[in-house]
């Protein structure tokens, strides 16, 4: 990382700064060099060079960084939208200024190096160069006139000796320089220098003898220095008037210096202006690419600064965006770089504050939901080691919790229920209307602590709740509530039940059967020790009377041994039971031939077995049986119905039986109290054997009930629970056997 | 960047600079004898460069502008793997038109000789006429025919004017060079 950083460091703004300087540097030069007569080209090309490569380097580092802006921007990476929306206004914002910088410093330097060159200054150098050249050919024509008269002496010479004096002569005379007498063909004859040691002559070319040789002269002005011009006059010798040049006279004389000085004046300054008016193309071009590459480093340096810059100023605008995302996504441990003290610093410093007091807030909201979850796992242990059922409810009397003791007791677990409104669980459960009309009776009269006993049927048959409510108050719409404790007491009803009735078979046992055997014995000994004795027509009444006081001694004792019976713990040895065969068998023992009473039988196909206690089930059926013959004794055609069927009620599976007879029917008056003990409308009835029967049934955990029909006649109608022999049932059972409860039935 | 990318780069470069080259103007300046003579410790050069001026050089020095032709001599010999410098010599002459008296001026850089003619080409047959150059020969005595000389003409664009100088550098009017040649060193 640190060297990714370093080398973006290195790449970014430290090259940024040395390139530029760089540049800035040639550019410099460059133009200097330009302007300098003094620099040389090899300099001028390496700062020309060096220019173009910064120029390539800044144009390779602008694409580059351009490409990678333009691909974050495709990937949509966070802030490279800003950074080339900046990157582009400052491109524009320098673009345009500097390109019109540059139209008109173009259109500038071309008009003005222009307008530099006036043509009134043009035509007076050419008048210039014009009266320069007619002095010079007026000096030249007296030059040569002077040369001519020269060359006549020396026609005239003999000799040789005569020659050479004469050009001695002629050059001192006419202040030449150097005076020389040359055959036609060019040979030296004779020569006369200014200066002694110039022992050979400055022989004119063969253009020149050439020239000559024709008869024509030539002169022409030399430039040998800046104020030294020489002139040359070169002129035919003739041996008289007419004929062939026979020699070559060439003389050499200086200008004088005033028309030397002013000559090279006048050549020079035309030489200068001629320069510059050539020189005016390449002096534009020269300029506008100086202009140009100055604009377009300053462009390129600008373009790439604004990159840069772009980037910086993005930085922490991307830095806040991708923190602002960390939050969202639940990092409150973000920290932003503060790179700067600006606005966006503050910006930044605010963002990690605000991050660290949600982290802190954060944290502390996890360990209060730490803390409350703590609290509810608690609370639910609690509850589930709960014997007692627990329901609550909030304000809107929806189910907030229930525990595993309620499912226990109501055999349905309200887990889906959770959530959902009292009125939609008593719809969808009314087995448990009674409990839940009672809360919801609570709850609607607003009372605060309640209690309330409940019989509902339930999974094992009839139960008998033990109902506590109270209200839970709290602020807000989501505290407050009520809670509903309910425990399952039939157990506990039953064994009070079971020992008051124990109690009162010990006590009928201690009190009544213990003296009925002294009485009986006392009578029959007072019988057989007076019956004898006594007149005769006391004897039949001692006889009646101590017979009567046996038998009734007897029947007391028959009592008191039912109802011993029937207060006595029974145990059940449940097994398998096929209930329409035992129907039928039940109902042979009482089906006698020489009895009017017809037993008609319709009973359901494929019935499921019962869990039963078959002797337990015989007893039933029979004093069923008999209760419906006893009511059929005065009845003209007496019918018995015996019906079985399954019936689904509530996701629960029963059978039931009707025993349905055409008898009188059963006295409203005892209709309520039917089933308990000592009630019966026979007159020697012990009033206890349907007693016995809903014992029995509660014992199997169904129910029993009567009503009498509409058109004479009584049905009473049992009721099993069906238990199918699946683990989770064969454990319901058995839960069940083990509580040892007592179930009680239900009366119509 | 792809490979076929790359090489497509490569191929227009390579391209480009072929028909840069093409179509400079060439070396219109051609080394066309070299003489050597040897006195002493001396190499006495004479050679004969034919200089022919592009238009725009001919124009520049009709309009005042002077023309700078070096001819580079180097003494060299046979290296491992390349030739070795052993001494090396430049003969500078400069060409202008002196406008008063309509002639072409020739100064030689060596002998500071002024000369004048009445037409360029005069002027530049003067200039490819060298006759006064001498190299030092290296003082070891060795075998002097394993010495070769080379010689090179060219027009100094660093003697022009500095408005001129850009221009030179780009326009290939102005690229007048011979190439370099070799000649044996006779004894």
């Amino acid at each position: 990382m640190a060297d990714k950083s370093l080398i973006r460091v290195f790449f970014g703004p430290v090259s940024a700064v040395v390139l530029s300087l760089v540049l800035i540097l040639t550019l410099f030069l460059l133009t200097s060099a330009a302007q300098h007569a003094k620099v040389t080209g090899e300099f001028y090309s390496i700062l020309l060079a060096v220019n173009i490569m910064g120029i390539v380097t800044l144009l390779a580092l602008i694409a580059g960084n351009l490409w990678r802006l333009w691909r974050q921007f495709r990937s949509q990476v966070l802030g490279s939208r800003l950074t080339l929306r900046m990157v582009g206004m400052f491109v524009l914002l320098v673009v345009l200024p500097l390109s019109m910088v540059y139209y008109f410093s173009v259109q500038f330097l071309s008009k003005g190096v222009d307008s530099w060159f006036d043509v009134r200054v043009e035509q007076a150098v050419d008048d210039a160069l014009l009266l320069g050249q007619t002095t010079l050919e007026t000096i030249k024509q007296d030059a040569v006139d002077k040369v001519l008269e020269s060359a006549a002496r020396l026609a005239e010479s003999t000799s040789s000796l005569e020659t050479i004096q004469l050009l001695d002569e002629e050059r001192e005379q006419r202040e030449y320089l150097e005076l020389s007498l040359y055959t036609t063909a060019g040979r030296i004859i004779a020569s006369s220098h200014q200066e002694a040691q110039f022992l050979i002559p400055d022989t004119p070319d063969e253009a020149i003898l050439s020239q000559v040789r024709q008869g024509q002269r030539y002169v022409s002005l030399e430039p040998r220095s800046a104020d030294v011009h020489q002139l040359r006059i070169v002129v035919p010798v003739y041996s008289g008037s007419m004929g062939e040049p026979i020699q070559v006279l060439q003389a050499l004389e200086l200008l004088p210096l005033r028309y030397a000085k002013l000559a090279n004046s006048v050549e020079s300054a035309l030489a200068q202006y001629r320069q510059m008016v050539f020189s005016r193309g390449p002096l534009k071009f020269s300029l506008i690419l100086t202009l140009t590459l100055v604009t377009l480093v300053a462009m390129l340096l600008a373009v790439w600064g604004a990159i840069l810059i772009s980037r910086h100023m993005a930085s922490p605008l991307r830095d806040l965006a991708e923190g602002t995302r960390a939050v969202a996504e639940g990092n409150y441990r973000k920290k932003l770089p503060v790179t700067s003290g600006d606005e966006l610093g503050v910006l930044v410093k605010s963002f990690n504050e605000m991050t660290r007091q949600i982290n802190r807030a954060q944290n502390a909201a996890r360990r209060s939901q730490r803390e409350a979850e703590d609290q509810r796992a608690y609370l639910e242990a609690l509850l589930g080691h709960l014997s007692s059922g627990v329901l609550s409810f909030d304000r809107q009397r929806r189910l907030l919790t229930r525990n595993v003791a309620t499912a226990q007791i109501l055999g349905v677990d309200l887990a889906s229920a959770e959530g959902e409104a009292l009125d939609d669980i008593r719809r969808q459960q009314p087995r448990f209307e009674p409990l839940f009309a009672a809360i919801d009776d609570a709850v609607r009269r607003g009372l605060a602590d309640w209690q309330a006993e409940i019989t509902i049927f339930g999974k094992h048959g009839r139960q008998v709740l033990m109902v506590r409510g109270a209200k839970i108050t709290g602020k807000g719409a989501k505290r407050g509530g009520f809670v509903v404790l309910f425990d399952d007491v039939t157990d506990l009803i039953q064994a009070q039940r079971d020992a008051a009735w124990g109690e009162v078979a010990r006590r009928l046992a201690h009190e009544i059967k213990n003296p009925l055997t002294p009485i009986q014995l006392s009578a029959e000994r007072i019988r057989n020790k007076y019956l004898d004795k006594v007149e005769p027509g006391d004897r039949t009444t001692l006889d009646r009377a101590t017979r009567t006081i046996a038998q009734q001694v007897e029947s007391m004792k028959d009592m008191v041994n039912a109802f011993s019976s029937y207060a006595q713990p029974v145990k059940l040895e449940l097994n398998p039971v096929n209930l329409n065969q035992l129907v039928q068998d039940v109902a042979e023992l009482h089906q006698r031939e020489d009895s009017p009473l017809r037993i008609s039988f319709d009973l359901a196909e494929e019935l499921p077995p019962l869990n039963a206690d078959i002797g337990r089930l015989r007893q039933v059926l029979n004093n069923l049986f008999i209760n419906a013959r006893d009511a059929l004794v005065s009845v003209t055609e007496p019918e018995l119905k015996l019906l079985t069927r399954s019936v689904v009620e509530s996701d629960r599976q029963y059978i039931e039986l009707e025993v349905i007879d055409n008898g009188p029917g059963i006295p409203d008056d005892i209709m309520d109290r039917l089933f308990e003990p000592y009630v019966t409308t026979k007159e020697k009835g012990t009033g206890l054997g349907l007693a016995i029967v809903k014992r029995i049934v509660e014992e199997h955990g169904g129910a029993i009930w009567v009503e009498n029909k509409s058109g004479g006649g009584v049905k009473m109608t049992v009721r099993f629970p069906v238990v199918w022999e699946t683990a989770s049932n064969v454990t319901d059972l058995n839960i069940r056997l083990a509580r040892k409860r007592r179930v009680g039935g239900k009366t119509a | 960047m792809n490979p076929l990318r790359l090489k497509r780069c490569i191929f227009a470069v390579a391209l480009w600079l072929s028909v840069s080259a093409a179509s400079g103007a060439g070396p219109e300046f051609v080394v066309k004898d070299v003489d050597t003579t040897i006195s002493g410790r001396k190499l006495q050069i004479s050679a004969r460069v034919d200089l022919t001026l592009s238009e725009a050089a001919e124009r520049a020095v009709d309009n005042g502008v002077s023309l700078t032709v070096l001819t580079e001599f180097e003494l060299q010999t046979s290296g491992a793997l390349w030739n070795e410098t052993v001494v090396k010599g430049v003969n500078r002459t400069r060409l202008r038109y002196h406008a008063l008296s309509s002639q072409y001026v020739v100064e030689d850089g060596n002998s500071n000789r002024v000369e004048t003619y009445r037409t360029v080409a005069d002027a530049l047959r003067r200039m490819g006429s060298l006759r006064t150059l001498t190299l030092d020969l290296p003082p070891d005595g060795a075998d002097q025919s394993r010495y070769r000389l080379a010689v090179r003409s060219r027009l100094d664009i660093n003697a022009l004017p500095p408005p001129l100088r850009t221009m030179a550098f780009f326009s290939p009017d102005w690229r007048l060079a011979s190439n370099w040649t070799q000649w044996q060193i006779n004894p």
